[in-house]
This record gives structure tokens, sequence and C-alpha cells, in this order.
């Protein structure tokens, strides 16, 4: 195959279409994969708590939940979101994107709810027995001593939760939504070259993946450290002014 | 007076019955320690008094209420007795201070003021003051126990419950541990004491309990207890252990 | 509390898969019923230049462009219905047609059998010569080797999944291998790969795939198109015979602007731009 084409056809697209590439793609694979991780997040932690609840069906019925999202290809949790859901719920006027925004979190709330359930059980069970012992209740000590705790674990986690969003909003571009691989299937459509757009995308997907997961590295290996546990300052301040 | 009464205590563990319908009273003042083999059920019999282990069957009473009832506030009842636990279970996210003031600030609206002049006070009495503001993973396991102590001391409890408190600790730290009890024994706190260290449970009991086999076989003074046992499992226990 | 939120999250999945099949057969029996009241909703997958693609200078319903959505303006209008078009991948357009998600889909569907048992077909209608000539293209450094049906002996042919260019490669050249494909624009990248020597198109793909990429080249061949072959259809729900009647009706009114909506399409999309040897447009 020639190459020869490959550089000056990637400049002519870069020139012609960035902004296709940078405003619009990059633009919505960011803001879809923020809402689908934060929203993702708050469900998971929800579904985490259930999982761990006192009453079995309810235990039940959320593995159930858990493994038909874990166990089912994203796209095709897409494609229910998309043409089955709006013909249920017709009240709920929501825009296409929205419904793919909520098809990825709640596939997120899937795999968070496990990060936090296993985040949460990873703290010493003495823990928790320490401070019922002191008369908190259950939800005091989960707030105070547990998730804390927990969120050491958690955190690196959820890291790593969303670089693996941000490719898998990958297949909003099935419904042409405007992320990163939607404006490389515009561009494809448009020129019929394939590599060169191809190449942009990926190199631009790395650009924020690459990063991301440096940091999350990092913070991973700070936080196996058992001694770095840090004072929290503003606190301190104030018990410093107290000793005077 | 009655401090806490057990009535036929009975607790499994899947098809192992750890406690076979225990009866107890331990009285306001009293200090008990609770002796005997490993597994015979004296940790389970401690962490059934505030309810960290859910018996069963039987009835527990606790300043004459039962605790074991339904619609009884289990939290509100815990406020009232310390624990201390073998392996300290102190909190390794908040500072020595923090650990202190944390529940009374929590659970009895205590103000930062009060919180932290009572901590002050509890820490200088076990000689961590210096340590106040330090992170826990900074100290040693001896200080880590005085400090689990000084955080159940400062929910104000009427009895304090200790499981095993130096089982855990390297022989050099054992005596700074021991000297805190013996130094709250001495105030006339009411207390139970699950331990190995038979010498120190002769020195500062009123009552020894001998449990073996998930229920208890001897109950008595010291000088009976470790001087004059009767039942057979308790002399072979310390012909063992001294 | 805590047992409600589950129960109804469980609920909620279920009900999912449940009207998945509940949903599917009813169609449109009340006159012109739509999707969205006053809205004419179309899905298409915009990235099959000059048929339907984007116009990357343009933002919202305006970016969508091309022959098929300048016929589905057409259409929304003489029916007195505002035009939303729905973009998505070729697959999913079909699934939103069954879904009931859109009134019906305008991608360059060709008739097929299968199609025509599961979904309302319009009559056909044809788009300039984008039917009517069907060639095959190749590097262009192969000359005119693959110019005749003897030069094509033991080359290996591409041509699109469940295509009219499969069709015809099957048909016409019956000796040679067939390789094929779901992505046009993915076998071109193929084709200068050399996994197969040359691809059946229509002859406006052909155009706007050689517009962007001067290496390729038509090579010549062209396939004899029966009559049958030339339309496109557009796909509605099964049994939304209303709405199809006045698909046909519209179709047949707007036969006459047909060659000059495809000769617009073909401006827009730049296929009839010229290129120097580095790939430049010239320009004037």
């Amino acid at each position: 195959m020639d190459f020869s084409l490959f550089i000056p056809n990637m400049i002519k697209i870069w020139g012609q279409y960035w902004e296709v590439f940078l405003l619009t793609g990059l633009k919505n694979t960011l803001l879809l994969t923020c809402i689908s991780v934060a929203l993702g997040s708050l469900l998971g932690t929800v579904v985490a708590m259930l999982k761990m609840s006192k009453w079995k069906p309810v235990r039940f019925l959320i593995s159930i939940y858990i493994e038909v999202l874990r166990g089912t290809p994203i796209l095709l949790q897409l494609y229910v979101f998309y043409f089955v859901l709006p013909n249920v719920f017709t009240f709920l006027k929501l825009s296409q994107f929205m419904w793919v925004a909520i098809a990825l979190c709640v596939n997120s709330s899937a795999y968070v709810s496990e990060v936090i359930r296993s985040g949460i059980q990873a703290v010493d069970k003495g823990q928790m027995e320490a401070a019922r012992s002191l008369g908190m209740n259950e939800g005091q000590a989960m707030m105070k001593i547990i998730l804390p705790q927990a969120i050491r674990n958690i955190l690196p986690a959820l890291g790593n939760e969303f670089i693996m969003m941000l490719k898998e909003t990958s297949l909003a571009s099935t419904f042409f939504l405007g992320d990163l691989m939607t404006s490389y299937a515009i561009v494809k459509g448009a020129t019929y070259l394939t590599l060169e757009p191809m190449t942009i995308v990926a190199i631009i997907y790395l650009c924020v993946t690459f990063p991301l997961s440096k940091v999350v590295a990092r913070y991973e290996k700070k936080m196996a450290n058992p001694n770095s546990y840090k004072k929290h300052d503003h606190k301190r301040k104030i018990m410093q002014g107290g000793k005077i | 007076m009655e401090m806490i009464k057990t009535v036929d205590l009975h607790k499994s563990f899947g098809n192992l019955h750890v406690l076979t319908g225990v009866n107890q009273t331990i009285h306001k003042g009293e200090v008990v320690s609770i002796i005997g083999p490993s597994g015979g059920g004296k940790s389970t019999f401690l962490r059934c008094l505030n309810l960290l282990e859910k018996p069963e069957k039987g009835q527990i009473f606790f300043d004459g209420v039962e605790i074991t009832g339904k619609k009884v506030n289990v939290d509100k009842h815990r406020q009232k007795m310390g624990m201390v636990f073998q392996h300290f279970n102190i909190f390794p996210h908040l500072t020595v201070a923090e650990n202190v003031t944390l529940a009374p600030k929590l659970l009895k609206g205590k103000s930062e003021a009060e919180a932290d002049a009572m901590a002050k006070e509890l820490l200088t009495r076990v000689g961590l003051l210096g340590k106040y503001d330090e992170m826990p993973n900074n100290l040693s396991g001896g200080q880590k126990q005085r400090l689990a102590i000084v955080r159940a001391l400062a929910m104000e409890p009427e009895v304090m419950l200790f499981d095993e408190p130096t089982s855990a600790l390297d022989p050099e730290m054992v005596g700074e541990v021991l000297d805190v009890i013996k130094g709250l024994v001495e105030t006339g706190m009411t207390c139970v004491i699950v331990t190995h260290e038979m010498r120190f449970a002769e020195e500062v009991s009123d009552r020894v309990l001998f449990i073996a086999d998930g229920n208890i076989l001897e109950d008595g003074t010291p000088v009976d207890i470790f001087h004059n046992p009767k039942h057979p499992r308790l002399q072979d226990f310390l012909k063992k252990v001294l | 509390m805590k047992k409600l939120i589950a129960i109804a999250l469980a609920a909620l999945m279920m009900l999912g898969m449940l009207s998945g099949c509940a949903s599917s057969g009813s169609g449109n029996d009340t006159a012109l019923s739509t999707v969205t009241k006053g809205k004419l909703t179309v899905a298409t997958s915009p990235d099959f230049a000059p048929m339907e693609f984007v116009d990357p200078t343009k933002s919202g319903q305006d970016m969508y462009v091309g022959f098929d959505v300048t016929l589905a303006k057409y259409i929304a209008d003489s029916l007195g219905l505002e035009l939303v078009i729905m973009p998505m991948s070729f697959d999913a357009c079909q699934t939103a047609v069954y879904a009931g998600t859109v009134d019906m889909s305008i991608s360059g569907f060709s008739w097929t059998e299968e199609r025509a048992e599961n979904y309302n077909l319009s009559n056909y209608y044809h788009a300039g010569d984008n039917e009517d000539e069907q060639v095959l293209i190749t590097l262009a450094s192969n000359g005119d080797k693959f110019a005749t049906a003897e030069g094509l002996a033991g080359a290996k042919i591409g041509a699109q999944n469940a295509s009219l260019q499969q069709s015809l490669a099957e048909e016409q050249l019956p000796d040679n291998e067939l390789i094929l494909f779901t992505d046009l624009g993915t076998a071109v990248l193929q084709l200068k790969n050399g996994d197969f020597d040359c691809i059946a198109v229509a002859d406006g793909n052909g155009d706007a795939i050689i517009a962007s990429n001067p290496e390729i080249a038509k090579s010549g061949f062209k396939f004899v198109v029966d009559e049958k072959y030339t339309g496109n259809v557009i796909m509605l729900q099964k049994g939304a015979d209303a709405l199809t009647e006045a698909v046909n009706k519209a179709l047949d009114e707007s036969k006459q602007y047909w060659d000059t909506w495809y000769e617009d399409a073909k401006s827009i999309s730049g296929i009839d731009q010229s290129y120097d040897d580095q790939g430049n447009a010239i320009t004037g």
C-alpha cells in the first residue's frame, strides 16, 4: 500500500475538519464520559449499598441487575435504551443524547457498584465494630469511618472506570451523537479516507487517556502506602488554635 | 446494684454451639476477669454483652433494660459500654485527637472545645498528649492500645469491656497497657476483661470467671480460682498456663 | 425504601426486555399518524456521500445533506410535516423502523425479499447515475488491466454485503472470487492494502472515493444493470399502509427533480472538484 499520501492527507483532513474532531468530537466524548461516570458513580453507590443489604430478595434482585449489565454487550444495552425504553417511558421527553448517556450511566453503575463494594469490604472488619461499639449507628459508621477509608481503594478504580468509559462512549457513534468516533464516521463518509481520520481520532483519544492513566497509576502507588494518611489541614489549624 | 445480667445466653456459629446457656450477673464497680482456653467462648460472651454478636436465645439486661428485646435502640446502650479490641481498631484516617473526639462530638453533641479539653485530659492520663496531633500509623502497638482505651473512655461509659487487650502486643509493651487498665480500675470503673495474663487477672479482679466448652465452669474470687481450683478442666488449664 | 428502589430497578429492566417484543408489529394504522405529532422522523446513516452525509460547516439538523435528505425534506413538506433527521448506523436504521422509533428510513436501501417481508417498502426511486451505472474501481496503477471480463480473470472482487453490487458481481463475474465487506470506507483501505483487486461500487460512490483517493481509479469495467436493480426504496414499519401510500405519491411527484438533487448533492460533497497529484483541490 502507498503511504506517500498519508501525511498530506492527514494534514488536509485536519485543516478541513479540526473543528469536527475537537469542538464537536472531543467535547461530546468528554461530556458523555463525565455525565456517565458521575451519575454512574452515584447510582453505583446506591447499588453497592443495596447489594450489601440485609434483605436477601434485595441482594438477589441487585445481583440480577449487575449480572445482566455486566453479562451483555454494551452495544445491545444501548439499543434497548435507545429504541425500547423511549417507547415504554413515553412521558419522559429526553433527547437521544440523554438516552445514550443514561444507558452508559446504568452500565457504569454495575461496574462502579462492584468497585465500591470491594473498596468497602477491603476495609478491616474491626473498623466497623469499633465504630458500632462507640454507639454509632450503621449510617454514621459508614459515613465517618468506613467510606473515608474505602475511598482510597475506590478512587483509583474510578479513574480507571473513567478511562474505560471514555473509550466505551465511542459506541455512541452508532447513533451519530457527535462523539469522537462519530467525527471519524462523518469525515470517513464525506471523504472516503479511512486510515487518516482514524489516526487523528486515535491520537486525540491517547492525548486524553495517557496522562489520565499516568495520574491514576501515581495515585494508586501513593495510596498503597499505609503511612499515606495525611492530617486534614483545615482541622489541624483549628486544633493548634485551641492549644494557645 | 446489677449492671449487666445475662439469662440463658445461647450463640452458635454454624454447627458450632459456642455459648450454651450462660447465666451471669456483673455488679456496678466490679472488676471481672474472664479466663479460659481458646475457642471456649470467652470472647464471644464478651462480644454478646454489647451485642456485637447477636445471641440466638436468651436475654441480656443492661441497667435493668433488656437490650435483647425488640425496639431497643442498641446504639444508645452501646454508648455507655466502652470496648477495647485485641487489634486496637484505631481509625487510621483520623489524628490521635480526632480518634478521641469524633464519637463524643457526633453522638453526645459535645462542642469542639469540650471534646478537645476532654481529649487532652485523657491523653495526658495515658501519656499520649505528645502524640495529640499525629496520625495513628506513627504509634507503637502499646500506644495504639492506650489510645483505644482513651477513645472508649471519652464516651464516659459505665462499663468497660476488654477483649484480650494485650494479646497482639509485643511483650515489652504489655506492661504499659496493663498499667493503664490498673489505673482505670482504681477509679472504680466497672470492667470486664478477657485476658491471658493470669497474674494481672489475679491482681486486679474482684471476681474471675473460667469459661470453657461454651459456659462458665467456675466463678469465684481470684484466690479461689487460682489457688483452690475445683473443676478438673480449670485445674488442667491452670497447670498448662502457669 | 431500599427494597422499593431495587424492585423498581428490576422491573424496569424486565419491562425493557418485554416491550422489545411487544412494540413490534403494531403499525401506524390511523391516517398519517407519526411518531411525533406534526413531525416526520427519518432515520438515515449519514456516511454515504453523496446520498447522505454530513456537511461539517453546518450544525444541528442542517448538517445532514445529500440526495436522500433532500428527498426526505420533499416528502415531509408534501405531507405538511416538519422533518426530523435521526442519524444512526445503517444497521440501527432498520432497528429504528422496526421498533417504531422513527416513521421511516431513507438511507439508500435496495429492495430485497427479506426486507419486503418484514417492512413496508416504497416504490423505487433512483438518484441520477448512482444506481444506473455500476462500476469497478481499482488502483490507478493497474491502468486498464481490469477493464474487460477477460482481464478480470482471477481477480478478487470486493462488494458490500447484501448489496446490489454483490448480486451484480455474482451474476456477471461468476468465476471471480468475491469478498464481502460491511463498510465501504474500510473496503477502500483494504483495496489499497491489496486484499482485493477491485471493488464493485455505484458510479456516484466511485466518484466520491476517487475524489479523496487519487491513487484509485475506475477500472473501465461497467456492469450491465437491469431495470430491477436501479431503484432504492424507503423503508417503513410493516402495516403503515397509509403512510407508505402517501410516500409513494410524493415520490411520483418528485421524479422531475431527482437529477437536479443528485447533481447538487455531488457538488456539496466536492466530488466534482479536481485534484492535483498532491491531493489538493484545484479551485477555479
